[in-house]
């Protein structure tokens, strides 16, 4: 049982927080410091308050003086995002930008020595400098790293930018999906900062929190859920898969937890996904459809 | 010297106590300075606006960033013993896990705060909901800013009791 006094100091730390100065920081790391007692407190009340209001995972304090309400953080980072695209495209006007639209999987090689292996049917914008655009599809970045001229794909509303690095982006309708094979990747930057590192991989989509996952070296995928609705779940193996997959609506909605391990290859990835939550998936050559089983497939 | 610059510069002057508070906070050496260079990418992105104390500011990011891996290690706790409670038979889906729902303890903390005081509720609320400075809710309700650190005190407290930690 936790001492009472303790407990009390450390909700005192806890909300004082946002108007600490350097001094009282290095206070409250002496308290910390004093007795495992504390940490064990104040871990206690931070995370409660985490995960109580679990909208915001892997958000730093993005701003000492946020100019309004960051309760739709996910939002306003997304709306930073689109502010940051327009200015950019402002400064630098479009000049000969080229579309590239894969039939099939090829290797780009880009002005800056940068490579990209596109999958069949991505589409990739480019123009003279180290800034692309995903605006669908899969694409594989092998980056030569320059830090005064960061690397940025921009998916959507989404900007990753490269660390010095190898990264798959897969880009639909909006959500992205980000894996790092080596180095590591700061997505959102001017947002969430999110970093992305050599063996780890994230889906967003708008509003929503971002979903982590790990890549093996075979390239399979664990993800894990804790919650998350199924049409959220099924959109994030789209992603992480580059395929169509649709959810009945009568399931889409229902949570799901758990640990998911993809192999990449949808042809066994997707069933066994159906089949672990007691339903089952059809195909019909583009799309997949997820659904209960006993019901009807369309 | 730009923003950036200037909170590269704390960086390095305040990375000593950067670091103990991580350590302390992780209990671990190497997870600490992994965070620190979390902390030292984001930096390095470049965050905009103005910044009037770099310094508390880098602290308020690392606490943070100690506070996300903590929610995530406790996450992944959550599932893995979880996996173990429910795990069927070895064998048929040796990597997944039959599903479970858990809105239980947001449903309970929902409750908690439904049935603070109305201050208190209004004072958390912009607090943590809206996550509003301090000195704005203290404008907003009319009173001082220690006064709004004394609501916010108690409903950390109310939103505990009844956890294992308060004797009352």
């Amino acid at each position: 049982m936790t001492d009472r006094s303790v407990f009390e100091a450390a909700v005192a730390w806890h909300v004082r927080k946002e108007t600490m100065d350097a001094d009282d920081w290095l206070h409250f790391v002496a308290w910390l410091e004093a007795d495992p007692a504390n940490v064990a407190a104040y871990d206690a009340v931070s995370l409660a308050d985490a995960l109580r209001h679990d909208e915001t995972p892997d958000v730093a304090a993005a701003n000492d003086n946020p100019p309004v309400s960051r309760q739709r953080w996910w939002i306003g980072a997304g709306v930073a995002a689109a502010v940051l695209v327009a200015a950019l495209t402002t400064l630098h006007p479009p000049a000969q930008t080229r579309t590239i639209v894969a039939a099939t999987p090829q290797t780009l090689r880009l002005a800056d020595g940068s490579a990209v292996d596109l999958a069949a049917n991505a589409r990739l914008v480019i123009g003279g400098g180290r800034d692309v655009r995903l605006d669908s599809g899969s694409a594989t970045f092998h980056v030569t790293h320059d830090a005064a001229h960061p690397f940025a794909v921009r998916a959507g509303r989404w900007t990753v930018q490269d660390v010095g690095t190898v990264f798959t982006v897969t880009h639909a309708h909006g959500d992205i999906d980000v894996a790092v094979t080596d180095g590591a990747i700061l997505l959102d930057p001017q947002g969430a900062a999110l970093v992305v590192r050599a063996g780890q991989a994230v889906s967003l989509s708008a509003g929503g929190v971002p979903i982590r996952s790990t890549v093996a070296q075979d390239g399979s995928r664990t993800l894990r859920f804790s919650g998350e609705s199924l049409g959220t779940v099924a959109r994030t193996l789209a992603l992480a898969l580059n395929v169509g997959i649709t959810v009945a609506p009568g399931a889409a909605q229902q949570p799901f937890i758990g640990v998911i391990r993809l192999t990449g290859r949808p042809a066994e990835d997707i069933p066994h996904f159906a089949a672990m939550t007691g339903m089952r998936s059809t195909n019909d050559g583009r799309t997949w459809t997820i659904a209960l089983a006993g019901a009807a497939v369309h | 010297m730009t923003q950036g610059g200037v909170l590269a510069a704390a960086y390095l002057e305040q990375r000593p106590g950067l670091l103990r508070l991580l350590s302390a906070r992780l209990g671990s050496a190497s997870e600490a300075e992994d965070a620190l260079q979390d902390l030292w990418l984001k930096i390095q992105a470049g965050s905009t606006g103005a910044i009037e104390h770099p310094a508390a500011y880098l602290f308020r990011m690392a606490n943070n960033l100690a506070t996300d891996r903590r929610a995530s290690a406790v996450r992944r706790g959550a599932l893995e013993t979880s996996w173990n409670d429910v795990q069927p038979q070895a064998g048929e889906f040796p990597d997944s896990e039959r599903w479970l729902l858990s809105r239980d303890a947001l449903a309970h903390a929902e409750m908690r705060i439904a049935t603070m005081p109305e201050r208190m509720q209004v004072a958390y609320r912009l607090f943590r909901i809206d996550q509003l400075p301090q000195r704005e809710i203290a404008a907003r309700l009319s009173v001082s800013v220690s006064a709004v650190e004394k609501l916010l005190h108690r409903a950390y407290l109310h939103l505990h009791r009844h956890q294992g930690v308060d004797d009352d």
